[in-house]
């Protein structure tokens, strides 16, 4: 035998093809797993509602309280403000951006809250780094000079890229 | 097989065959696992407060001029509908004003709001906010909401809220 040769037993051989099927059983699995984590799934908009939902229920943003108890989808006007919103969201400096209209039953604006520095308007254009969620109208009551109105309101939620 | 019991893989075709056959399931349920999940966060955008619709809806006030003395007085609209149930004159105005409430209110763009308003003898009012392509599976129990309130004879009314595509 020449030097610095080696020898190859018949097991050797026969567990080639094995052990080629062994590294292509683990790529597999290895593709399956990845294929599965690397899947985008889209949450954007549930991440909208749930910021939105805050709205109506949390009585540190807009929902009316009387001192006793909260009433969840009742907006109180005094604190559907640009300065109360801000404190209850806290997204200044964040990567997220609100926009909330309360609108009566005619289509008037009664009040608007904006709560980021990229104008809803901006929302339309096609190459943008930032996502618009627009989120569906909502019935909700407010008192209005002490009587109780039905309205609508309708938020966008800006969300920036990192 | 050889001397020492070793057994080459390529002879054994079924073996390999079932291998291949498992992989190929593997990799497809991988994918299906993914492509529920990505359904899963479509159904997460059902979470649109339409219990706060049902809530406001009854809460809202409506004038009605109760002893037909050409009074009108604010009721809402939980009591409207106990009264539509012992007087027939009130259902219009209930109609109206539901009909109004709800045509404001679209759940999911494309979709409008039914309601079915019903106590254990009769159904007071089946109302499709405006025509619709056909129900929403029943399976999607989440985006049925209901309340019910008491009449004033003792009975159990029930107002049953959910959208239907238009």
């Amino acid at each position: 035998m020449k030097k610095g040769a080696f020898t190859l037993s018949i097991e050797d051989i026969q567990a080639i093809p094995k052990l080629i099927t062994l590294y292509f059983v683990v790529f597999v699995i290895l593709i399956g797993v990845l294929m599965f984590y690397s899947r985008d799934i889209d949450a954007k908009k549930s991440e909208s509602q749930t910021l939105f939902m805050r709205l109506l229920y949390s009585k540190n943003c807009a929902a009316y309280n009387d001192g006793l108890r909260t009433y969840p989808g009742i907006i109180d006007l005094g604190k559907f403000t640009e300065e109360n919103l801000n404190k209850c969201y806290a997204v200044k400096d964040t990567l997220v951006g609100l926009n909330f209209i309360l609108k009566d039953f005619t289509g008037n604006i009664v009040k608007e809250a904006k709560l980021s520095d990229i104008s809803v308007d901006l929302c339309d254009i096609p190459t943008k780094n930032f996502d618009c969620v627009k989120l569906d109208p909502v019935y909700v009551l407010y008192f209005n000079e002490g009587i109780k109105k039905g309205g609508i309101v309708s938020s966008t939620v800006i969300l920036k890229h990192e | 097989m050889n001397k020492k019991g070793l057994e080459s893989l390529m002879l054994d075709p079924y073996g390999f065959i079932t291998l291949a056959i498992l992989l190929v399931i593997f990799l497809l349920l991988m994918y299906l696992a993914g492509t529920v999940n990505a359904n899963k966060s479509n159904v997460d955008n059902v979470i649109v407060p339409a219990e706060i619709l049902l809530l406001n809806y009854l809460r809202t006030d409506v004038e009605v001029d109760l002893n037909n003395d050409k009074v009108v007085e604010s009721v809402n609209m939980a009591d409207l509908i106990v009264m539509s149930f012992g007087n027939e004159d009130y259902n219009k105005k209930l109609k109206d004003t539901t009909k109004n409430i709800l045509s404001k209110a679209k759940p999911y763009g494309e979709w409008g709001w039914r309601i079915i308003i019903k106590n254990e003898d009769k159904i007071l009012l089946n109302l499709v906010e405006s025509p619709t392509r056909g129900d929403i599976p029943r399976s999607h129990k989440e985006l049925f909401i209901n309340a019910t309130i008491p009449s004033d004879n003792n009975k159990i009314i029930s107002i049953i809220m959910y959208p239907g595509y238009l």
